[in-house]
């Protein structure tokens, strides 16, 4: 306490006495540079007040000199993150080169009750949250040092949901589906989101399953706890999607119930068939799954053995797909919309599965699917000239179109071997099916390169390992077929027929020569060696020496080719083919057809089609076409006449008629 | 009373790209249209007319074989609203190109959805047995509406529950 005297002393000369002793003076010191101030440092050093004969000068002299405290965090050194909950301890220093005394003020930006000491100590943020935590110290005079910011991430616990998803393959037999039969197979490398449970649209973590089914998801512990797990129809790698094409392809998904996932960490998904037990399905949760699955286990034989990087795949599956053919005055748009899908097929860019039950759905029919998968398989990555349409076991077809269903086929049992007997179940209760075995070689009375049954066999055998079959010595896995049907049958001069594929296989693996021709003898599917891609030489005319040669040449000019009449466009027979070797000639080529039927003509080069001549009647001309030097081209003669044999006579003519 | 003709001949688009009128001598490069192909079936061809008069209805139902074959089985039924009471027609044998023709009586009730008059049929033919099923449409009716969950990551989603 002040003693009197000094209270009188400082009443007299009041305005002095408040000014020396550190009161307001902001106005003369915020006029004070930061030069002055150190210029005259050693004076404040020395004012202690007691000159009270200059007092204004010694005022602004005092103003002028004051210093700012200099301040520093010493903890925490940087920013830091933390869970909820969690302490971080600040620790301050600051020093006021005054002397002054100095005030002290952290800020924690909400995150905890602010504190004005240098050190508070361990500081406890109990909510999630990005704080920036401030630290300001200032003297006696209101001087403050830089403010200095900390900033602490504050998160809550991470929640975490592993487990595995399933989904119901019933599975298909003699019988049609079988009900009591049905196993829980894993999803594989399916996509996983996991989404709030109040709100499906948000998604708070997504993964993919691996080959066993399992998952691990974890979203950031200030997200929903309440979640719902969902399935995605569409394997990541390859990208396989199955959509409804019937519901403007929107992709498939299946949901679990609610989870807390404050309650659990695990959480299996099985994704159920829907079959009530007595005639009818609640819902079809399992169907896209089982579909996605099939296709899946294509892929991945051929990744196990080969380094493939396949297209996307589109798989258009629905419950309203029906075996109804498109209408005459429905696009092709509509159609599919409406699940007018004719037949499960590939129709160049997607697949389309049938799934109307009671009729005809196809979604467990796991050979079916691979079927279809093949066809995408050649279209994407190899090649194929088939014609397309009807088709079906024991006919006697184009080998295009042979060779392309019998690769189905085959792969479809080569996929799932040692199971090689392909099911197709129907029917009301889907109890209906009908079957065969790919791997009977004697299945078909009229074996052949115009055979799918013929190639199916053929090609299971190729992959197939072990045998008791004697002429059936091959087993060279996935791997050698994969590099035939990419390499030299996407690139054969010829088309892609059986011919070109054994000939391929026959340079790919050489030593197995041998039992290649023993195979392809059997039954007599050739009849001689494979010669090359164009089956020169063969014997086997399938009954009707018509058929042969498989691929006709000019004689002097012009050849006459026989054809089979019929309503259907694709079967042996109504198509011929005719080499035509370019030397950079142009040519007119024609045809001359007897009985007034009608053929059309097309050439092709590798596949490709460059040039047609497609009018009403027999008399096809293709005027100057220009051939370049060394290319092979095949002209494609189509007979589209109903008389039960007819001839049609192609000339080539050397430059314009 | 309307009359539907109806025709399903498992012809798809590569044959008929092969009958389709071109140029001339067409522009180098022009790759055909990817053929449709099926899965395998059987050797037919089925035709249904519909004399859809509620509420008795008759299909004229034809199914002609392009191969001969044996145990053959044409079956009709019906989906969502339409009822079939009929047996299967049995024959022992069919030839090649042989037509059989039937008349099935069925009642088209109030569609749910589409509703469908179905011929499957089955037999023997030169490998074994072949199956195809067809179907028909005879109503249309309200079709289910499925709303699709667009997700925040931009996702459609037809979202079914697992059970």
């Amino acid at each position: 306490m002040r003693s009197l005297s000094s209270l009188v002393a400082c009443g007299a000369a009041a305005a002095l006495c408040l000014t020396a002793c550190g009161d307001d003076t902001k106005s003369s010191r915020d006029t004070t540079s930061p030069t002055d101030a150190t210029s005259k440092g050693d004076a404040v050093d020395g004012s202690d007040g007691t000159n009270a004969t200059d007092a204004t000068a010694q005022d602004d002299e005092v103003a002028s000199e004051n210093h700012a405290p200099v301040a520093e965090v010493t903890a925490p050194a940087a920013d830091v993150s933390i869970a909820v909950g969690a302490t971080v301890t600040f620790t301050a220093t600051c020093i006021d080169p005054d002397g002054d005394t100095l005030t002290h003020a952290w800020d924690f930006d909400g995150g905890a009750p602010d504190s004005a000491v240098a050190s508070p100590g361990a500081i406890t943020f109990a909510t999630a949250g990005v704080f920036a935590v401030t630290y300001t110290c200032s003297d006696a005079h209101g001087l403050a040092a830089d403010v200095i910011t900390r900033t602490v991430t504050v998160t809550a616990p991470a929640f975490a949901l592993d487990g595995t998803i399933t989904y119901d393959k019933v599975r298909a037999t003699n019988f049609g589906l079988d009900y009591n039969d049905i196993e829980a197979r894993p999803a594989r490398m399916i996509e996983v989101k996991l989404v709030a449970a109040d709100d499906a649209e948000q998604v708070l973590a997504s993964t993919s399953t691996d080959a066993d089914g399992a998952y691990h998801l974890e979203w950031p512990g200030d997200g929903p706890s309440d979640v719902v797990l969902v399935a995605v129809a569409r394997t990541t790698t390859p990208k396989i999607t199955v959509a409804d094409n019937t519901n403007e392809g929107a992709i498939y998904a299946s949901s679990s119930d609610a989870i807390d996932a404050t309650l659990t960490t695990t959480e299996d998904l099985h994704i159920e068939s829907g079959w009530n037990g007595a005639d009818a399905y609640t819902h079809r949760a399992a169907a896209p799954f089982a579909a996605l699955d099939a296709a899946y286990a294509a892929a991945a034989l051929f990744l196990s053995e080969r380094a493939v990087v396949f297209p996307d795949l589109q798989i258009y599956w629905s419950a309203d797909n029906a075996p109804v053919e498109r209408g005459a005055e429905e696009s092709e748009e509509a159609a599919m919309a409406a699940g007018h899908i004719g037949t499960s097929h590939w129709n160049g860019t997607a697949l389309y599965i049938l799934g109307l039950q009671d009729v005809d759905a196809d979604e467990f029919d796991d050979h079916i699917i691979v079927h279809e998968w093949g066809h995408y398989f050649e279209h994407k990555l190899g090649r194929a000239d088939s014609p397309g349409g009807d088709h079906g076991q024991g006919d006697t077809k184009d080998p295009r179109l042979a060779f392309g269903e019998g690769w189905g086929n085959a792969l479809s049992g080569i996929v799932f071997a040692p199971d090689s007997v392909y099911v197709d179940t129907s029917g009301v209760g889907q109890v209906d099916a009908f079957t065969f075995d790919v791997d009977d070689n004697d299945a078909d009375e009229t074996p052949g390169w115009f055979s799918e049954v013929s190639v199916q066999a053929t090609l299971y055998d190729v992959f197939d390992s072990g045998s008791d079959e004697a002429f059936d010595q091959l087993a060279t896995g996935i791997g050698p077929i994969y590099d035939v049907m990419v390499g030299a049958q996407k690139h054969t001069p010829a088309l892609t027929t059986l011919f070109s594929f054994i000939d391929a296989l026959r340079h790919a693996v050489p030593a197995d020569s041998a039992a290649i021709d023993l195979l392809t003898a059997h039954n007599g599917v050739m009849g001689v060696p494979v010669a090359d891609a164009y089956g020169t030489g063969e014997t086997n005319d399938g009954g009707d020496p018509a058929n042969l040669p498989v691929f006709a040449s000019f004689d002097e000019g012009s050849v006459e080719l026989t054809f089979v009449g019929g309503p259907e466009t694709n079967t042996r027979g109504q198509i011929r083919f005719v080499r035509l070797s370019g030397d950079g000639v142009s040519y007119t080529i024609t045809s001359e057809t007897s009985d007034d039927e009608d053929v059309d003509l097309a050439i092709v080069r590798d596949g490709v089609e460059v040039a047609s001549a497609r009018t009403e009647g027999g008399s096809e001309r293709i005027e100057d076409f220009a051939t370049e030097d060394g290319a092979e081209y095949v002209i494609i003669v189509s007979g589209l006449g109903t008389t039960e044999h007819y001839t049609s006579t192609i000339s080539l003519e050397e430059g314009a008629p | 009373m309307k009359t539907l003709l109806l025709l399903s001949a498992i012809v798809f688009g590569a044959c008929q790209s092969e009958r389709a009128a071109a140029p001339i001598a067409a522009p180098a490069n022009v790759e055909a249209p990817a053929a449709s192909a099926g899965k395998p079936g059987a050797p037919v061809v089925i035709t249904v007319a519909l004399d859809a008069a509620r509420p008795k209805s008759l299909a004229h139902v034809s199914v002609r074989f392009t191969q001969p074959g044996s145990a053959i089985a044409i079956q009709s039924s019906g989906v969502r609203g339409v009822t079939v009471d009929a047996p299967a027609l049995q024959r022992d044998a069919v030839a090649a190109d042989e037509l059989v023709t039937l008349d099935v009586p069925f009642v088209a009730g109030e569609p749910m959805g589409e509703s469908l008059f179905v011929v499957a049929v089955s037999g023997r033919f030169a490998s074994g047995e072949r199956r195809t099923v067809r179907a028909f449409v005879v109503d249309r009716g309200a079709k289910q509406a499925k709303a699709p969950t667009t997700t925040s990551d931009g996702e459609r989603l037809e979202i079914v529950p697992a059970r």
